[in-house]
């Protein structure tokens, strides 16, 4: 089987090696309904040559875009050809059975939101980074004007994102660290330069037709006739999620309070990081588990860590935090070897943007949405993504804990606490209320750029 | 307490099938108060399930699963006293059954008992492991008022430890807190690892003299891994789905599987020499794990009518992250059990790649699945782990420790 070299990259869409975070801190994403079969096709064929590829050095806008399962029935993929796709992408995000898996309960279930699910379907989405705003407002008109000009798409929903590389999301604390390399993509020293710890992860983990942890390809999906349609390709996991900034922290307040009821924001944001697993800064706990050494806005993008040798008990980083949980390492089974090489099979590459204002106080509801556009990349939505939210993030077992899910973006069950390891013994805090709400999502396949072409004329 | 791992295959009537499956569509719905199979007052039992396999080729028949302490009549005796309408009613929708007077019997007769069988937490009864979790969260909950109001750090791992004892001799019922037997006696220890050495020995001393004989096998072997034809279509989603409304609904899950065996002497008695060495290792693994695997209850394969390979398995967590262990810990053995039934994955040398194929081993597996049309779990909270843990609170709870074993001890809360 070919290994992913840079050949492939002028055939993989641009979004898929980069975030383009760097040079583009501005993003749109607009949701698109395919209203008029023949008219969409037109306006694909038109949009086709504006796709940003991997080898496409842009530095004004990138635009990519990325299909639904409805979508490429609708464009011509035969009923066989489709169940040659991913089980979760041909069944979609918001049925029961992803629902329960996912965790989409209380005020995140699907019938609640707001897009994807089936009261308001999605079939096409495009995701429009710009250097500026000014060039983002233009790039967004010329695209608006062009999909109600096309009379064979409807704008759904267009979702604007925050800028970056304020990097740090709404409850305060820096994101996007760890991030797997790519085999094949040449970042393994960007990556280590950047968090000083780079984890190569075979191609196919990530991009379709290539090896994946196991030597072996994830299925290629097929269509127009042809087995290896799905080449270059990948599925996109597109979650919007609401985050209730005023409780994360008044919650921490509350949890906080000696026995006159004063709570000091040092120990607010200490109990935070405990539920993050890294100070505001970024600072991972276990390497400092004490202190935060830096003080925000200066950012630790730390990710030379590990669990086994230096926090095995949780003592720095509680077993159940955030990205402990999301992230596992070396921890699971009481065998760091092991652990690392099943956890790599479960990566995911993430590119959200956080989206709303930033609270101007965080204890304060303020009634205004804010959130994150959760996004990542996966060859295998079951192994990967799912698998992550369902076997690590909700899971109330999840390495002998009791009774807890991810004291971050878990849903809540009756009685759920939240253990904090330490010496002589683990404190508990209780009744966690649910930090963040899904208010959208839906699984996309993202096809490369040949794909693309066919989709666009159907043949 | 040691624990018993059979199922009971009964013939179904083609004519009473539907009202079979209904009648237990209905114990499912409500496992804990339906009329018929009144389960939580069965205090010997921690696993059990009933799944209906149906092929074109043989008769329907009924596999009633369980998993119990101590011996069949002892657990039969619960059982009938407790569920004697239930199970009569269950079982006239099979044949060779009339009345409830040979219930027992009947019962009795068409115990299956496994080739080879795993359990996770040896020697710990259903009741203990109830009550140990009682008396972990008496603990737990004792801790989180004491910290309410002191910090954890204002005690040394001995003080705190001796307010825990304190407390536990003082408010906590002796039922919960006095010392449980040893997972194991000695003798149980002993024996299978005695066995274990014996077999090898005799195995390895055969496989030697017996050269010429274990090369033709060898060649045999291959010959047959050429010639296999393995499953490359993906399970059906319809299938899949189905198998998935009933899962992840408690902490642990349930996987009953039927595989036809590869047709010809040579892969049964393969398969049942396989079998024999897994149960040898089973039965001498004293970790708790099968092959490495930590989030097994009870699982355990049957050979069925010298053609059909029977696995049940009670785990823990989602169905994705057990296969997942299966491919990452226990593929060679796994893969020398399955790789005599049709369709599994292509094979080398009976244990060589195999279950390593992931998509398709994970599409074989969904693919022989049955529906669990009954299951029940004594303990829907806890894994093998925390049984484990809950364990070893209770076990050293009272006794006397060094500062660094307390210090061990107060981990596991």
């Amino acid at each position: 089987m070919a290994k992913l070299d840079a050949s492939s990259f002028s055939d993989i869409q641009g979004f898929v090696l980069s975030s383009y975070a760097g040079n583009m801190p501005c993003a749109n994403y607009l949701l698109l309904k395919i209203t008029e079969l023949g008219l969409c096709r037109q306006w694909l064929s038109q949009l086709t040559s504006l796709i940003t590829t991997g080898t496409d050095r842009k530095t004004d806008f990138s635009l990519n875009i990325a299909f639904t399962a409805p979508a490429l029935q609708q464009l011509g993929l035969t009923a066989k050809e489709l169940q040659s796709f991913s089980a979760p992408f041909q069944e979609g995000m918001s049925t029961p059975l992803r629902q329960q898996l996912l965790g989409d309960n209380g005020n995140s279930i699907p019938g609640n939101w707001s897009w994807g699910n089936p009261e308001n379907p999605v079939d096409i989405l495009l995701l429009l980074f710009a250097s500026g705003e000014e060039q983002l407002a233009a790039q967004l008109l010329l695209l608006e004007t062009g999909i109600s000009n096309s009379g064979g798409v409807a704008l759904i929903k267009s979702l604007a994102a925050g800028r970056q590389p304020d990097a740090e999301e709404h409850f305060g604390f820096l994101d996007g660290i760890g991030q797997p390399v790519i085999e094949g993509t040449g970042r393994e020293q960007k990556q280590l330069s950047r968090t000083g710890h780079a984890t190569v992860v075979k191609a196919g983990e990530f991009i379709l037709g290539y090896e994946n942890e196991m030597l072996k390809p994830d299925p290629l999906p097929e269509g127009f006739n042809r087995a290896d349609f799905g080449l270059n390709g990948t599925y996109l996991v597109f979650r919007q999620l609401e985050q209730h900034v005023n409780e994360f922290w008044n919650y921490l307040d509350k949890t906080t309070r000696d026995a006159s009821g004063v709570s000091s924001r040092a120990a607010q944001e200490k109990l935070g990081a405990k539920i993050v697993g890294r100070w505001k800064s970024g600072t991972p706990l276990t390497n400092h588990p004490h202190t935060d050494p830096v003080v925000p806005p200066v950012v630790n993008q730390d990710n030379n860590f590990s669990f086994a040798a230096k926090d095995d008990a949780g003592f720095g980083c509680p077993i159940g935090a955030h990205i402990r949980r999301t992230n596992p390492r070396d921890s699971l089974f009481n065998d760091p070897e092991v652990s690392l090489r099943t956890v790599k099979r479960h990566r995911i590459i993430r590119r959200g943007r956080s989206y709303g204002d930033r609270s101007a106080n965080v204890y304060i509801n303020d009634g205004k949405e804010r959130g994150l556009h959760f996004i990542c990349l996966n060859s295998n939505i079951e192994r990967q993504f799912e698998f992550i939210q369902q076997s690590w993030a909700n899971n109330p077992s999840f390495d002998a804990l009791n009774n807890e899910t991810d004291p971050l973006i878990g849903q809540r069950n009756e009685g759920n606490v939240f253990s904090i390891q330490g010496c002589p013994a683990r404190t508990r805090i209780h009744n966690l209320p649910e930090f963040v709400t899904t208010k959208g999502g839906a699984y996309f396949f993202m096809p490369g750029i040949a794909a693309l072409k066919k989709i666009a004329t159907g043949a | 307490m040691k624990q018993t791992v059979l199922t009971i295959i009964t013939e179904i009537d083609p004519l009473k099938i539907a009202s079979l499956k209904e009648l237990l569509a209905k114990i499912q719905s409500d496992l804990y108060h339906n009329p018929y199979l009144p389960f939580p007052s069965l205090t010997l039992l921690h696993f059990a399930s009933f799944v209906i396999v149906q092929n074109s080729a043989d008769a329907p028949f009924l596999i009633f699963e369980n998993n119990f302490d101590g011996d069949l009549s002892s657990y039969l005796d619960q059982l009938l006293g407790f569920a004697e309408n239930g199970i009569d009613q269950i079982y006239k929708c099979c044949k060779g059954y009339h009345q409830p007077q040979q219930l027992k019997a009947f019962l009795t007769a068409n115990v299956v008992k496994p080739n080879a069988y795993h359990i996770g937490n040896v020697g710990r009864a259903a009741k203990d492991v109830s009550n140990n979790r009682q008396l972990r969260i008496i603990l737990e909950t004792y801790l989180d008022k004491l910290f309410g109001t002191t910090k954890p750090e204002a005690y040394t791992s001995n003080q705190l430890r001796k307010n825990l004892q304190e407390y536990v001799n003082t408010q906590v019922s002796p039922a919960l807190s006095q010392p449980l037997p040893p997972h194991q006696t000695f003798a149980e220890k002993l024996m299978p690892q005695v066995w274990k050495i014996l077999v090898l020995a005799l195995a390895g001393v055969l496989a030697i003299a017996l050269f010429p004989i274990t090369l033709g096998f060898i060649y045999w072997l291959r010959r047959h891994e050429r010639a296999d034809r393995p499953y490359t279509d993906p399970a059906s989603l319809a299938h899949v789905d189905d198998l998935m409304k009933t899962e992840n609904f408690i902490t642990q899950n349930h996987l009953a599987s039927i595989t036809a065996i590869k047709p010809g002497p040579f892969r049964l008695y393969l398969l049942k020499a396989v079998l024999f060495a897994a149960n040898l290792l089973a039965r001498t693994s004293n970790k708790g794990t099968l092959s490495g695997i930590p989030s097994i209850h009870f699982a355990h394969w049957s050979i069925i009518g010298n053609n059909q390979l029977l696995f049940l398995s009670n785990f823990d967590g989602s169905w994705s992250s057990y296969l997942d262990d299966f491919i990452d810990k226990a593929s060679t053995g796994l893969t020398g059990i399955w790789s005599n039934t049709v369709g599994f994955p292509e094979t080398r040398f009976l244990v060589l790649d195999g279950a390593r194929d992931e998509l398709h081993f994970k599409a074989f597996a969904r693919g022989m699945q049955v529906p669990s049309l009954v299951w029940y779990c004594a303990y829907p909270d806890l894994t093998v782990q925390h049984i484990d843990k809950d364990s070893a609170i209770r076990e050293e709870v009272l006794t006397n420790l060094s500062e660094e074993d307390t210090k061990k001890w107060l981990k596991l809360f």
